[in-house]
């Protein structure tokens, strides 16, 4: 058999409700809610068949539908008549205001087509190069030729060296040694000076435990002046 | 000094329209000048005298432009002329945010009935939107209302200028709820 299948783009369920109502010449106020659910899950389905997937929205619509269909079947005793809202009317009010927004939509399109032919001063735009005659810098290149060029390239690449990273081997010991070796030339050594000198953070943290090890075993002491002051090391009375 | 020629200089020195606090600023003047009057002179001369540029009120000030009867030529002139292209769900999208602003997208999403993030991210990088603050509902979801590259884009004075909307209950007015079950469309 034979379809003829058109697809309208359709902004969502709203929009297709829309053009549904339209399109069967529907009063928007008085919903035939069997038929346009109908027309709904048909139009899901056909999606579907496409493989077309239309999202959680379309899914949210349908049951919302089927629920208002299922509500005006439920009958209803002349006495609640009056208080009970029909179930159509917040889905008619939302399509409403959407029919409206997607109305302006339009006329700000229009609004905007309107003003776009009015140009105020012309300091970012960049004058149109294209009335100088153009040239197309590919014209005549096939793929092969393309891809010779890039096998050309690729060959001229020097190559590359690989070669390994060794992290600097710093030993407690040796740092020990060396602060004693600062301590004795300089008596009263201060911590920050270190720093800089010591140029690595491993190194920094080293010596930083160089220090405590140093502490522990009493070949040093600490003098600090105030809370956060300068760290002063020296060497430990005997 | 001439205050029309000084108007007019400025307007035509000005990529952006000019508004009465910035000539207060730049005039210097104890007396405070108004613009407008000056300005509707200015446009009234342009008018009359069939100048290739005139005078319109855009987002609070006023801005000279050319005439919309030559613009092909302008758009022949340049490469690109910073031409809007938006989609329909981006229009969509916008009118919702320049009524409702300051308006969450959640509530853009709920009138439009599909997400909206896409469309919303592409307005704000157009300048056209911009965070207008946080909301006091749960989550504190950020609220997005239009800039004033969207009156300069879209030549509105201000957000009143849009075209009118009417109320849902106006919408509804000429139609009361239609009587419950009056036709029985649930049975088809």
């Amino acid at each position: 058999m034979d379809y003829q299948v058109k697809v309208e783009n359709f902004e969502g369920p709203m929009d297709l409700l829309l053009f549904f109502i339209q399109r069967d010449k529907l009063n928007i106020y008085d919903i035939p809610i069997a038929h346009i659910t109908k027309e709904f899950l048909d139009y899901m389905k056909l999606m579907d068949m496409m493989n077309i997937d239309l999202g959680g929205e379309f899914v949210y619509m349908a049951s919302l539908l089927m629920k208002i269909k299922a509500k005006m079947l439920l009958p209803v005793s002349d006495e609640d008549v009056e208080q009970i809202e029909d179930p159509r009317t917040p889905l008619v009010q939302r399509l409403l205001e959407y029919q409206q927004y997607k109305k302006v939509g339009e006329q700000l399109q229009e609004i905007y087509t309107d003003h776009a032919v009015h140009f105020p001063l012309g300091q970012d735009m960049a004058y149109d190069a294209g009335s100088e005659k153009k040239i197309n810098p590919v014209q005549n290149v096939t793929l092969f030729t393309l891809s010779s060029i890039f096998q050309e390239l690729i060959n001229r690449l020097p190559d590359v060296n690989p070669y390994e990273l060794h992290e600097d081997p710093i030993q407690l010991d040796e740092q020990i040694a060396f602060l004693i070796g600062e301590i004795n030339s300089t008596k009263r050594l201060s911590f920050t000076i270190l720093i800089p000198i010591l140029k690595t953070r491993l190194r920094i943290v080293v010596t930083f435990m160089a220090i405590l090890e140093m502490l522990r075993t009493n070949q040093i002491t600490i003098e600090q002046n105030e809370p956060f002051g300068e760290l002063i090391l020296m060497r430990a009375a005997a | 000094m001439d205050y029309k020629h000084l108007v007019e200089v400025l307007l035509f020195a000005s990529p952006e329209p000019l508004t009465q606090a910035r000539f207060n600023h730049i005039i210097q003047d104890e007396n405070t000048v108004e613009l407008a009057p000056i300005i509707d002179e200015l446009s009234n001369e342009y008018e009359t005298s069939g100048k290739g540029l005139i005078i319109k009120k855009i987002g609070g000030g006023f801005q000279i432009l050319s005439h919309g009867d030559y613009h092909i030529y302008i758009e022949r002139m340049f490469k690109n002329t910073r031409k809007l292209q938006l989609s329909r769900p981006a229009l969509e999208a916008l009118s919702i945010i320049a009524y409702r602003q300051p308006v969450s997208k959640a509530e853009v999403e709920s009138i439009r009935g599909v997400e909206c993030g896409s469309v919303v991210n592409t307005l704000m990088e157009r300048e056209l939107i911009t965070v207008k603050g946080r909301g006091k509902t749960v989550g504190r979801p950020l609220l997005f209302g239009t800039t004033q590259i969207f009156l300069e884009s879209f030549g509105l004075e201000n957000t009143a200028d849009l075209p009118k909307l009417k109320e849902l209950s106006e919408l509804m007015g000429d139609n009361p709820d239609p009587v419950l079950f009056e036709n029985d469309h649930a049975t088809e």
